[in-house]
């Protein structure tokens, strides 16, 4: 129980001292503002709390500040021109490599397509062969098959197993 | 959505032009941001980080980052928060390594090692240091030097940008990639330290002369 309390007390002390800083700070809302003000007016240990963070925060004057010189800006400026310099030679490398890359893929897409073409030419001649030389013993018989006109009768005659038999005597 | 905001600021801040007139390679508007913001850079640096020259290639690295970022620049926050942005990535890379390499990544006018300090041994130390004379400024500034060093890094960052740049919490939480209640929260923490290290200074009346001078009303108004 008394853990409880502490935590609470522990997280309302964290939520005023928040409220201090902040309303030094000027960020406060103009109702937290008024609460603090209120506090601040019933509550001595918390003005000098304030005080306090006041005097340690007007401390902070004591550091040193530093001064930059023209040297400093003359370096800064020197090496940012370094870096431009480099990073346009940067570019210019990458922009000659891509240049390169696209002209070797379009050479490469170029003679793709030739063999591509030579091949599907190719193809096409080489089903037109296969289809003559399937068809070649009708190309040399067909002096004898041609006075029969009718397609079904000569059909009928390879079905009967005529011309096999033929061949077989050929043979 | 950027097109509301982007004649917004640009209207609103005059860096933002010059920003605009780097990122169409005007080297004299470059120029101009280095000359304006480059102080300011080193000495946030310098209380970051230990070291001058080491502050110096920091704020350089900086200026760097803003040029090659010069062409992808969209004017979505004042100048300055988004410049402190890349300082705090900056910033945070070079603590990351310094605490790679076990170093004290705290900021040091002396060039000898130093010693960690926690907020009791300094309060401590602050005690036995409180002679009956007033102390001068270097020894007050030694002081606040070691009570900043004492916060951690975020403390510390978030503390500089709202002391010296008079940064909002919300423009921190955007430099600094936290919400504005999260900073609220760390300066509350930053502040809270501080005041606990000083005390001792402050209590002893050893601030006097800012105590006399700071009355309630000017408090509320800083």
């Amino acid at each position: 129980m008394n853990t409880e309390n502490n935590d609470f007390q522990d997280t309302e002390e964290l939520d005023l001292n928040e409220d201090l800083v902040a309303y030094l700070d000027g960020e406060l809302s103009r109702d937290n503002v008024a609460r603090v003000e209120d506090e601040l007016s019933q509550n001595s240990e918390y003005r000098l709390r304030l005080m306090q963070l006041q005097q340690a925060w007007d401390l902070m004057d004591e550091l040193p500040r530093v001064s930059s010189d023209e040297a400093f800006t003359k370096s800064t400026v020197e090496l940012v021109v370094v870096s431009a310099e480099s990073e346009a030679n940067v570019t210019v490398v990458r922009r000659k490599t891509w240049q390169s890359l696209f002209w070797g893929i379009g050479l490469f897409g170029a003679l793709a397509a030739a063999w591509g073409g030579f091949l599907v030419v190719g193809q096409f001649n080489d089903r037109d062969n296969q289809a003559l030389l399937k068809d070649l013993p009708l190309v040399q018989e067909i002096d004898i098959y041609d006075p029969i006109e009718n397609l079904e009768f000569l059909k009928q005659l390879d079905e009967s197993g005529v011309f096999d038999e033929e061949l077989e005597d050929d043979i | 959505m950027q097109e509301q905001t982007v004649p917004n600021y640009e209207d609103l801040d005059p860096d933002v032009r010059l920003m605009l007139q780097v990122r169409d390679d005007n080297a004299a508007a470059f120029e101009e941001l280095v000359t304006r913001y480059q102080g300011r850079l080193l000495s946030l640096f310098r209380h970051l980080i230990r070291g001058q020259d080491h502050a110096e290639d920091l704020a350089q690295e900086v200026f760097l980052r803003i040029y090659r970022a010069r062409k992808r620049y969209v004017p979505g926050a004042k100048f300055s928060t988004w410049m402190y942005k890349i300082a705090h990535n900056v910033a945070s890379n070079a603590l990351r390594s310094a605490s790679r390499r076990r170093e004290v990544n705290i900021v040091s006018k002396s060039s000898g090692a130093l010693p960690s300090f926690s907020l009791e041994t300094l309060a401590q130390a602050a005690s036995g240091l409180m002679p009956a004379r007033q102390i001068d400024s270097a020894e007050r500034a030694e002081m606040v030097r070691l009570a900043m060093e004492s916060l951690n890094d975020r403390q510390r960052m978030a503390l500089l940008l709202s002391k010296f740049e008079g940064m909002t919490y919300a423009d921190i939480a955007e430099a600094m990639d936290l919400s504005t209640p999260a900073v609220k929260s760390l300066l509350s923490r930053a502040r809270g330290n501080l005041r606990d290290i000083l005390e001792p200074y402050i209590d002893k009346g050893t601030m006097d002369k800012d105590a006399e001078s700071s009355s309630p009303d000017q408090e509320q108004q800083d």
